[in-house]
């Protein structure tokens, strides 16, 4: 009775009870991290939600509710249309070919060689190197003129492309520059997620008299599917937001066959000075990635087996 | 003879010495054979050239007669259990045995059939829908022996099974192989470094040493008539003592046959007595043949350290060992250089 009394934080009150109440409570013990977190994402993507309701010059000052006009805009703009199928069909290369590729590379270069150990290096270089530099590579041998690309398939007497500068071929181009530069990072976890399954497994895969495509498919992907999983979530959300290899290479064009809805937020707000429609196409930009992330998540979480 | 090996030999790739060369074994159909020796001595290399997942050097295994060296490992009717168990893991209890059955030809019924029936028998029953992350290490254990035995393959090949298990688990699974093997009456080929599970379990041992056979016999031969002085001073616990004769011949003895009292006719000499440990049955005392070398006794008497005692093997207790250290017949002891033994 007595000990348990002086231990009784209760009867002090005061600063002793507010303290121990505090620590109970989880959420006092991550606010730092909750605090930054509000401040540099939260924040500014509740106050891109509010602008995308208003018309606003920001050098005037002048901001006027105009609730959903921006997005009826949007919804009824012909080139607003376009660019969220352009960004749907960029997205749907850059995702699942631009996976097999990784995943067809990842394979391949999973030996142990000195060969496939440099090879693994210099493939990921481009992921080092700053987009707008791959992009000025890329720009110099698709040149239709003078480039690698048309000098090369001219020799071998094979027909030439105007590549970027095309209507036709740009997307083409956008999309093979784009796959290109992730195809280093990609392939870099697929060899790691390859490494991690222990040889024994795919030895007792041999004694079950498994075929290799049908371990493949049986055991190689179900154990490789974390790192499959984390690849498409974040390769759909980079091909949802590709801003730089677009501004670099094509300014959206030509008549908007390679704009994407990053670029065009971009173009409303900092081109037009129409940062309420940039703001509007910046949310219908932000319920795209966060759905299909969701839904990525949510789908494929139950068919992932984590170890 | 079930398994045929001639004249085996291994190099593995990037190195040059061979680590087995000139191995023959004939493995006989029915038997618990076991591939025993110290660690590095060939022995998993040896099982899984027989499994087929590691490539064969020079030489030839067959199978009922029919080569099977070059063979897919799959296609030799064996079934294997890792160390590790090697059981998959994005796989229930029964996928993990279904996956192999599915590349047999069998009906969904007969897969069925058949899993039910090695459920039963590795005491599994009602953990069909598991993962192997929800299972103990003696579950796992079992998962890999049900897959084996799902096969109903012509041999089991395993690797230190039990080596991943405390004593206990080790000591059940023990026994449950041995009924496995008696129910089954399959040939088993069993690796293991752990003596006493040789001894245990096989009818037949083969005690191996840097990539060579150095006893192909029963327990009971392997434990009491050891072929080589290696033999004589592996099996047992402890191994052998073994003094070096003044004209290089050997011979040996076990640690319980020696004795502090005199005897009508044997070896007899002086010791030191180092240290005496308690071992719960009886005493294992370390002594010092003073200028050659250290020998270890086994009694029931506690004996004091410190002190100098009189040793004695009597005749009928000593092993004779050539200048090869090849077991032979007996011969006059010309008098005691120096002394081996095993743990040293
Ligand atoms: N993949 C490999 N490449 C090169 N050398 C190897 C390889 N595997 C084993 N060795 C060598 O071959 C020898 C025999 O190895 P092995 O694994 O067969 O021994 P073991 O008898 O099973 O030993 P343990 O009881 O420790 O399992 C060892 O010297 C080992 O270093
Ligand atoms: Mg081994």
């Amino acid at each position: 009775m007595q000990i348990s009394d002086r231990f009784e934080v209760k009867k002090h009150g005061g600063f002793y009870k507010f303290f121990n109440k505090l620590m109970k409570n989880a959420y006092i013990l991550i606010a730092p991290a909750m605090i930054t977190c509000l401040a540099l994402t939260i924040f500014p993507m509740c106050f891109a939600v509010y602008l995308g309701f208003h018309k606003w010059d920001p050098i005037s000052g002048r901001k006027k509710l105009v609730w959903f006009d921006n997005f009826r805009y949007l919804f009824q703009s012909e080139d607003f249309i376009k660019v969220i199928g352009n960004t749907l069909l960029f997205m749907f290369f850059i995702v699942f070919v631009g996976l097999l590729i990784k995943l067809l590379i990842g394979i391949f270069l999973n030996k142990r060689t000195p060969l496939h150990n440099f090879t693994q290096t210099v493939i990921f270089t481009p992921h080092i190197v700053a987009s707008v530099s791959v992009a000025i590579i890329f720009m110099g041998m698709m040149a239709p003129k003078s480039g690698l690309f048309n000098t090369v398939l001219s020799t071998f007497g094979l027909p030439t492309s105007n590549w970027y500068l095309g209507a036709d071929s740009a997307m083409a181009s956008v999309i093979m520059v784009s796959i290109w530069q992730s195809t280093g990072y990609g392939v870099l976890l697929i060899i790691a997620g390859l490494r991690g399954i222990p040889d024994y497994i795919y030895e007792a895969a041999r004694l079950d008299r498994s075929k290799p495509i049908n371990t493949f498919f049986k055991i190689t992907i179900p154990l490789l599917s974390p790192t499959l999983l984390y690849l498409l979530i974040t390769t759909v959300c980079s091909a949802f937001t590709s801003f730089d290899v677009i501004k670099m290479m094509t300014d959206g064009g030509p008549d908007n066959a390679t704009n994407l809805i990053a670029y065009y937020v971009y173009q409303q707000g900092m081109m037009f000075n129409q940062y309420g429609r940039a703001m509007a196409a910046a949310v219908i930009l932000l319920i795209f990635t966060a759905t299909l992330s969701a839904i990525n998540f949510f789908a494929l979480d139950r068919k992932v087996y984590y170890q | 003879m079930l398994i045929n090996l001639s004249n085996i030999k291994k190099v593995y790739p990037g190195s040059k010495d061979p680590v087995i060369e000139g191995l023959n074994l004939a493995i006989k159909e029915g038997s618990f054979t076991v591939l025993l020796g110290p660690s590095g001595c060939g022995k998993t290399t040896l099982l899984r050239m027989i499994a087929g997942l590691e490539s064969v050097t020079g030489g030839s295994i067959s199978l009922e007669g029919e080569n099977i060296t070059n063979m897919e490992p799959g296609d030799r009717n064996l079934a294997m259990v890792f160390q590790n168990y090697a059981i998959y893991p994005h796989m229930t209890v029964k996928g993990n045995i279904e996956f192999g059955l599915k590349n047999y030809q069998m009906t969904k019924q007969q897969r069925e059939e058949r899993i039910k029936l090695v459920m039963e028998l590795t005491g599994l029953t009602g953990f069909e829908n598991r993962m192997p992350n929800q299972l103990s290490g003696g579950q796992r254990q079992r998962v890999a022996l049900a897959r084996a035995i799902s096969k109903s393959p012509k041999a089991f090949l395993m690797d230190e099974p039990l080596s991943n298990l405390d004593a206990k688990l080790r000591n059940q699974m023990r026994s449950e192989l041995i009924q496995l093997y008696n129910k089954m009456g399959t040939t088993f080929i069993y690796v293991t470094h752990d003596q006493t599970e040789a001894l245990t379990m096989a009818t037949d041992i083969v005690v191996m040493k840097d990539g060579k056979i150095m006893q192909y016999d029963t327990p009971e031969n392997v434990y009491s008539n050891p072929a080589n002085v290696f033999v004589a001073q592996f099996i047992g616990d402890p191994g052998m003592d073994v003094f070096q004769t003044t004209d290089d011949q050997f011979i040996g003895f076990k640690p319980r046959a020696l004795t502090t009292e005199p005897v009508a006719e044997g070896v007899s000499f002086d010791a030191n007595l180092l240290t005496t440990e308690y071992l719960g049955y009886d005493y294992q005392m370390t002594f010092e043949v003073p200028g050659k070398g250290t020998l270890v006794m086994r009694n029931k008497k506690k004996m004091t350290s410190g002190e100098a005692y009189r040793l004695s093997v009597p005749l009928e207790d000593l092993y004779y060992f050539d200048r090869d250290q090849n077991r032979c017949e007996p011969f006059p002891i010309t008098g005691l250089k120096e002394v081996f033994h095993a743990d040293k």
